[in-house]
């Protein structure tokens, strides 16, 4: 930012202050925020159908993995999208767990060396089934006894991987 | 109701025009559903960087949210497009990047790129009104300089700086 010491500071017009009012019918105050918080599962069904199709579409992408650098790569590179689009939605509805599984497979995929080895690979597969596993028996917030074993075996798969780069 | 422990000014956003730059489409609808909850009644969504930057023209929005990961034109170029582009029919629009990078890095680099606010995912009710709410309270000066055009990015005053103001002009008004 050393290029700002020489900068022009420019005052823009505030346009939105000049359309927003203070108060009023239309005013979103508390309890309008808590009911439009309460209001968001009532897109549940949309909700599922999306981590439904990114769960199919990262179970297809596991198929195809493969120990060629370049194809691997390019699978890898969608896991990683896919896992970054659950991160997104999962603790839009509470489903925290998806979002914490989902961006440890991505933070997993961003800092790895290519290609996998077999070890890495089951990395992922295991993050993939566990993601599954939150879907199909709808674990909501931290998934309890059942989130906390997902997560000791996902760790501990971590720590070997590690352990043996 | 007992409320939510989070005291805001109660504030009519009824007016402001939003554009919602998404590609996921529960999420588009999340944000929908959250801005028309805010009674927000103008509002136009787009699945890419390269469509909204055609639409910015047809509908000049107040505020823009925008993902990151988008095909074919990333949130983070659409918001360079917006600032920088010679094409752009405002380079001040407010602009919220909504995404689910939490790093450090990606955090500089939105910065960096200009955008005015950031939120993480997921989104709630209240961190997205609290965003809204940032941009009209407390809107921040631009910065114009050879390799930046932007919010100003040291958000924070330090209260306790008696030394010389180092840039170059005082705060000027655009065109």
């Amino acid at each position: 930012m050393a290029d700002e010491k020489a900068a022009k500071k420019i005052e823009p017009p505030n346009e939105c202050l000049s359309k927003v009012r203070i108060g009023g019918p239309l005013a979103v105050t508390d309890d309008v925020l808590e009911q439009a918080q309460a209001d968001l599962p009532g897109l549940s069904a949309l909700f599922f159908e999306s981590i439904e199709e990114d769960i199919e579409a990262l179970d297809a992408k596991l198929k195809e993995m493969t120990d060629d650098p370049d194809s691997q790569k390019e699978v890898l590179d969608e896991i990683a999208r896919v896992a970054h689009d659950v991160t997104g939605n999962g603790g839009t509805l509470g489903y925290d767990l998806l979002t914490v599984v989902g961006n440890q497979l991505r933070h997993f995929l961003e800092n790895a060396t290519l290609p996998l080895n077999e070890l890495g690979q089951e990395v992922v597969e295991l993050h993939i089934y566990a993601l599954h596993a939150i879907f199909t028996q709808k674990l909501s917030g931290d998934g309890g006894d059942i989130g906390a074993e997902l997560m000791s075996g996902l760790t501990r798969i971590i720590e070997k991987w590690e352990a043996s780069a | 109701m007992g409320g939510i422990g989070v005291v805001m000014a109660a504030l009519d956003i009824s007016q402001l025009r939003f554009m919602i730059v998404e590609d996921n489409p529960f999420m588009q609808r999340v944000l929908k559903q959250l801005l028309r909850s805010y009674n927000v009644r103008l509002m136009r969504e787009a699945s890419d960087g390269a469509e909204a930057f055609k639409l910015l023209e047809a509908f000049p929005p107040d505020i823009i949210l925008v993902d990151w990961e988008m095909m074919p034109l990333s949130g983070l170029d659409f918001i360079k497009l917006v600032r920088t582009s010679d094409e752009s029919p405002d380079r001040f629009v407010p602009i919220i990047m909504v995404t689910a990078y939490s790093e450090a890095a990606n955090i500089r680099a939105a910065r960096d790129a200009g955008v005015t606010e950031y939120l993480v995912k997921p989104v709630s009710a209240v961190n997205l009104f609290s965003r809204i709410k940032r941009i009209i309270e407390k809107p921040r000066p631009f910065v114009e300089c050879p390799t930046f055009f932007g919010p100003d990015r040291r958000r924070r005053e330090d209260k306790n700086f008696g030394g010389p103001e180092r840039r170059v002009s005082e705060p000027q008004h655009p065109h």
